[in-house]
């Protein structure tokens, strides 16, 4: 069991009246094994977000725990939690997340260089061989497509081999084609033994995965797929 | 290794506008500190300089000298001028009570001569009796001066070995004084055996206004110390009662118009120190405000790549104090090459005694500058600093998208 | 390479400033009240001829050549005549007697620091120009 999610509530304040609580997830339980790539669907504003923001030790749950490979995450100080966030769990969020002063590669080998270790650049090569940005090593943010950034966001991802992948809509702005060549990359590393939760709008693509959620108004249910 | 270590350096080079407002606000941060500070320590040992060069409690000169307003323009502002009471006076001056050590002193201004049209004020002091000048003296000569020797002042254009001349007398140039920045770096200064050749040769020539006085019968100023167990006061209106027509002046009082003026600069300077100070805090704490809020995103993926909320603060600190000391080591820059050069000038138009501090004492000053303009980068920063770390990164990941 | 290099531009300006500072901005001391010249004058002239020359060749190396060599050519001999201007007061000329006139306490400064920014600028686009000439 490498990720477990025990009865994980996450509420917000909405506007200034301290009463009009809003319940953004309510009590959930979620696992996932090493080696499955899990979907979760939903309409805007069913929380998503909230939820794989919490699974990622972004975002502390209102109440329940988070466990990732049996360490409660939320127990561990900023520090401790922030270099296991580092190491062990890549996300890759929704718009755009480049650093515009660096350079392609230099913003893939961020997860090693923050931790002043040395950069680890023929790992970071081989990852935007994969995805087909290896050409662009040199070229800044600002000169990328959208599909491009998208893509160096997942390498970045990739690049300390974390055992769980966290994805939150990494597709909304891409082609079908793109798309296609994303998911394959998310299942295949799924296949190669990492924990994928991708959370998406696109209908066609639970073929990649082993399993589908769908959040509704805070609540998480498992959809028989195919 | 490299790339974290620069990372702040990158965020800087990446926003090159940004920066350069960053460094210029800096820049003219410690311009102000630096350049304020060095100018009030310049001010104040200009005057510390004038007090020893006085060096005596007490001046006694020809009662017509004060009327005219002559004495202060020769002593504070560097005009020429002469003016000389009979020998006699000396010696009923020594006569009287409480006097400590006494020495007599020859004014003389030589004509413009064919270089320059200024002319130069000429000091004699009598050797054997002098406590003010050859104290000073002694630290460029160590000798004794001969006859037609003279020592000059810093601020003039003349050097060891010219020879000057002055009423058709050559005069050897011995010595080079150490700057004071008070009116005596124009001076020329000579024993009392020389200066007597040149008054008597300037009464020849008919060029004195002086008609005919007899240069060994005469004095122009006498300087006085207190002996112990006497007031300044005391000794004071003892010789102003008991000598004719000459006026005894505490130096003190005559310096206190210069000093008075002097703290009048001084604290206007502190005040625009403290204004420019405060204003630079606050402006550079809205510019890293906004330029931090600017940046949220950037900081949200940081944060999601695995950076502490120490690291973070740290990265916005360190590139707020490496804009501080690359700009406040510009600032001090920019001051040297104003102050250094140009510190004639400024003496001129403050018309006050102004003398640059020692090196070792304008290195302390360049240190202090340094580091108050770093730690007001600090300071300003630490609240965008703490905001930062203390950020919603889930709601910024999501909510600018 | 028909690119205006900024250190060129600089170099002309800095030349213009002393040309024509030292002959209307921070000029050396005034006439006597008989109508001569002090010492002072002459080496404000001497400046003043060298500000011409100094500013007619940047003109020539920004504006109108080409040639990466001649370039740095002009760039070399520009360092040397603002070497020269640093010297002409008070050392190759000499000034007045007082060192509190005007000559000293403005003129001198003044064409000091001038002379060595140009002497900084001309040094950079020296290398600038050979760069550029290795380059072609």
């Amino acid at each position: 069991m490498l990720l477990k999610a025990e009865k994980i509530t996450k509420q917000f304040l909405r506007e200034s009246r301290n009463t009009n609580q809003f319940c953004a997830v309510q009590e959930t339980d979620f696992t996932l094994e090493a080696g499955s790539f899990a979907i979760l669907t939903g309409r805007s504003g069913s929380g998503k977000s909230t939820f794989l923001h919490m699974l990622s030790g972004l975002m502390t749950p209102t109440s329940g725990r988070v466990l990732i490979q049996e360490k409660e995450i939320y127990s561990l100080s900023d520090k401790d939690l922030s270099a296991f966030r580092n190491q062990h769990i890549g996300v890759i969020p929704q718009g755009q997340s480049a650093l515009y002063s660096l350079n392609v590669l230099e913003n893939i080998c961020l997860p090693y260089t923050l931790y002043h270790k040395n950069a680890h650049q023929e790992e970071a090569l081989a990852l935007m061989e994969q995805l087909e940005i290896a050409h662009l090593q040199a070229a800044y943010p600002s000169e990328l497509s959208g599909g491009e950034l998208r893509r160096m966001a997942i390498a970045r991802a990739f690049l300390r081999k974390p055992e769980l992948i966290l994805a939150d809509e990494p597709t909304s702005d891409l082609d079908d084609e793109n798309t296609k060549i994303v998911f394959a990359f998310l299942q295949k590393a799924a296949r190669e033994g990492a924990a994928v939760l991708a959370v998406t709008h696109e209908t066609d693509v639970s073929q990649f995965a082993d399993k589908v959620f769908c959040m509704k108004a805070g609540v998480l249910t498992e959809q028989n797929s195919l | 290794m490299k790339l974290a270590n620069s990372l702040p350096v990158r965020n800087l080079k990446g926003k090159p506008v940004r920066t350069a407002v960053l460094l210029l606000l800096t820049t003219l941060l410690t311009l102000t500190v630096f350049g304020g500070t060095l100018m009030i320590i310049s001010l104040k040992t200009g005057l510390h300089s004038l007090e020893s060069r006085l060096g005596a409690d007490i001046m006694v000169v020809p009662y017509e000298a004060t009327t005219k307003s002559n004495l202060e323009t020769i002593v504070l502002q560097g005009a020429t001028g002469y003016f000389y009471m009979d020998n006699e006076k000396y010696q009923k001056i020594a006569s009287c009570e409480g006097i400590g050590q006494i020495s007599a002193q020859f004014f003389l201004a030589s004509a413009s001569s064919g270089c320059c049209s200024l002319s130069v004020q000429i000091i004699g002091f009598d050797p054997d009796t002098d406590f003010t000048i050859t104290p000073w003296i002694k630290k460029s000569y160590a000798q004794n001066l001969q006859k037609f020797d003279i020592v000059v002042g810093n601020d003039l254009n003349a050097f060891v070995g010219d020879t000057l001349t002055f009423y058709g007398v050559d005069c050897h140039v011995a010595a080079k004084l150490d700057k004071t920045g008070t009116s005596f770096d124009t001076a020329v200064f000579t024993n009392s055996e020389t200066i007597k050749a040149l008054i008597q040769s300037s009464v020849d020539k008919n060029m004195n206004e002086f008609k005919n006085i007899n240069p060994d019968a005469v004095v122009s100023c006498v300087l006085i110390n207190v002996a112990e167990g006497y007031t300044v006061e005391e000794v004071l209106n003892d010789i102003n009662i008991h000598v004719k027509k000459v006026k005894a002046i505490q130096t003190k009082d005559m310096i206190s118009g210069v000093s008075d003026s002097l703290s009048g600069i001084a604290d206007i300077i502190s005040l625009l120190i403290a204004v420019v100070w405060i204003a630079g805090i606050i402006i550079l704490l809205l510019a890293f405000t906004m330029s931090v809020n600017e940046r949220k995103k950037e900081f949200a993926v940081l944060r999601m790549l695995g950076a502490s909320q120490r690291k973070l603060a740290a990265m916005v600190m360190q590139e707020a104090l490496l804009v501080c000391l690359l700009g406040s080591l510009l600032g001090i820059g920019l001051g040297l090459l104003i102050l250094l050069p140009f510190n004639q000038l400024i003496e001129e138009l403050l018309n006050l005694p102004f003398l640059l501090p020692s090196a070792g004492q304008m290195l302390t000053d360049t240190i202090a500058a340094v580091l108050v303009s770093v730690l007001s980068g600090g300071i300003a920063v630490s609240a965008s600093a703490f905001r930062i770390s203390r950020m919603d990164t889930a709601l910024i990941l999501r909510g600018e998208n | 390479m028909k690119k205006i290099m900024i250190p060129d531009v600089i170099l002309c300006i800095l030349s213009a400033v002393l040309c024509l500072g030292t002959k209307f901005g921070f000029h050396a001391c005034g006439p006597k009240e008989d109508g001569g010249w002090m010492a002072c004058h002459w080496a404000e002239q001497a400046v003043f001829g060298l500000g011409i020359v100094m500013l007619v060749l940047s003109i020539m190396m920004t504006f109108l050549l080409k040639d990466g060599k001649t370039k740095s050519g002009i760039a070399l001999s520009l360092a040397g005549m603002a070497a020269l201007a640093l010297a002409v007061p008070n050392h190759l000329i000499m000034l007045c007697m007082m060192t509190d006139m005007r000559c000293h306490s403005v003129m001198k400064p003044a064409v000091m620091i001038i002379s060595i920014f140009i002497l900084g600028f001309s040094i950079a686009a020296y290398i600038f120009h050979r760069k550029e000439d290795s380059e072609t």
